[in-house]
């Protein structure tokens, strides 16, 4: 009797053979005690196998079902953006354009009236800043002569006394001897 | 894939991540045991393939290429653990010193039977040598067909079923005690006539 490979037997069982080898092999195992005793405890050991099932994925890794939920939000958002960015683009585009020379003949005169007011402002503000000066300047002409005639009074009177000073110590006294 | 690759559209990105999440995230869960460490392997299997985009061939297959970097990432994960010491290290080639897994104790509860299965499932798994381990998951829970797998991998078909093999004898092994306690060895064994091969799983991929 020529018994299948051990290879042919997981082949067999996991049904991966061609039909005719999976039959061929099927008899075998009717016929033949050691290779069917063989087969089942591979087939007792796959059944324990599917007794491990696992456990769902962790939801917190999955980040499907959150898009899924704002999917629709978002396109109506994006939507909407749109509609407001065109409309606001059609308005710009269809206005007309503005009259720039009506509009500078309009602020013309007042513009010259207000550049004439702002001239006159300045040559006042000049004028009161030059009196100024002149007067600043004479008052200081007047105080420097003012120092200078104290300066020789002063002057006079220190030599006055230093001669009275001298005439003192020249001068002997009658009872000295 | 190929708009990420040439106009880094992110609708694209994000339409793959939504499509292969939770694939990969089941199988880095599969072959690590752990279910954050699984949610973060997923995650950096994500963040690698966009920054390798340009790397990718046009002509592969994107899931192929999904597949590979987080066994990769996978592989990198357990080494990291065991040299650290966070994970008892896998059974031998051999398998003849390993630990069984603990006889499995049925309770009134039914929920809490089985999630005690699971747990035994997992643990075995986590004990089977990586390369057996990568084929067992790619195989049973991801439902890839050998040829797939051989793609996955870079090895020949025969190298995959030959891994299936030495992987579904070490997971016998592990489980032994539990199957001779647990209520589906109680059940008859299916009859001579009736037998059949285990329907195809890949429905979802």
């Amino acid at each position: 009797m020529n018994h299948p490979t051990h290879e042919d037997l997981v082949a067999h069982l996991y049904g991966e053979l061609p039909p005719e080898q999976q039959a061929e092999i099927t008899a075998h195992l009717n016929a033949c005690a050691d290779c069917r005793q063989l087969a089942t405890n591979w087939h007792k050991t796959m059944r324990e196998l599917d007794a491990w099932k696992l456990p769902a994925p962790l939801p917190s890794r999955s980040r499907a079902p959150q898009t899924a939920v704002y999917a629709p939000f978002l396109k109506w958002a994006i939507a909407a953006c749109l509609a407001v960015g065109f409309g606001f683009l059609g308005g710009r585009l269809s206005a007309p354009a503005p009259d720039t020379i009506a509009v500078r003949a309009e602020f013309a005169a007042d513009l010259r009236k207000l550049a004439v007011a702002l001239e006159t402002q300045r040559t006042e503000d000049r004028l009161a800043l030059t009196q100024i000066l002149q007067t600043m300047q004479g008052q200081r002409a007047e105080d420097y002569a003012t120092l200078r005639r104290e300066l020789e009074t002063l002057a006079v009177n220190t030599e006055d006394g230093l001669s009275t000073v001298v005439q003192l110590a020249a001068a002997t006294e009658p009872n000295a001897r | 894939m190929w708009r990420v690759q040439a106009h880094d559209d992110p609708e694209a990105f994000a339409a793959i991540v939504g499509r292969w999440q939770g694939p990969i995230r089941n199988l880095c869960l599969r072959m690590t045991g752990d279910l954050h460490r699984a949610e973060d392997l997923a995650q950096e299997t994500f963040a690698r393939l966009h920054a390798r985009r340009r790397e990718w061939q046009p002509t592969a297959k994107l899931s192929t290429y999904l597949w590979r970097i987080a066994l990769n990432l996978c592989h990198d994960e357990n080494r990291r653990r065991t040299r650290h010491g966070e994970v008892p290290l896998e059974i031998g080639a051999d398998g003849e010193h390993a630990p069984c897994i603990s006889v499995f104790h049925p309770t009134p509860h039914e929920e809490l039977e089985t999630a005690e299965r699971a747990d035994q499932v997992s643990a075995a798994l986590q004990r089977v040598t990586e390369p057996f381990r990568t084929v067992l998951v790619l195989r049973h829970y991801e439902g890839l067909k050998f040829r797939e797998i051989a793609d996955v991998l870079g090895v020949p078909e025969g190298t995959v079923k030959s891994r299936m093999v030495e992987g579904l004898s070490q997971l016998t092994r592990l489980l032994q005690p539990a199957l001779n306690n647990s209520p589906a060895a109680n059940a008859p064994a299916p009859a001579i006539a009736a037998w059949q091969p285990r329907p195809q799983t890949k429905a979802r991929l």
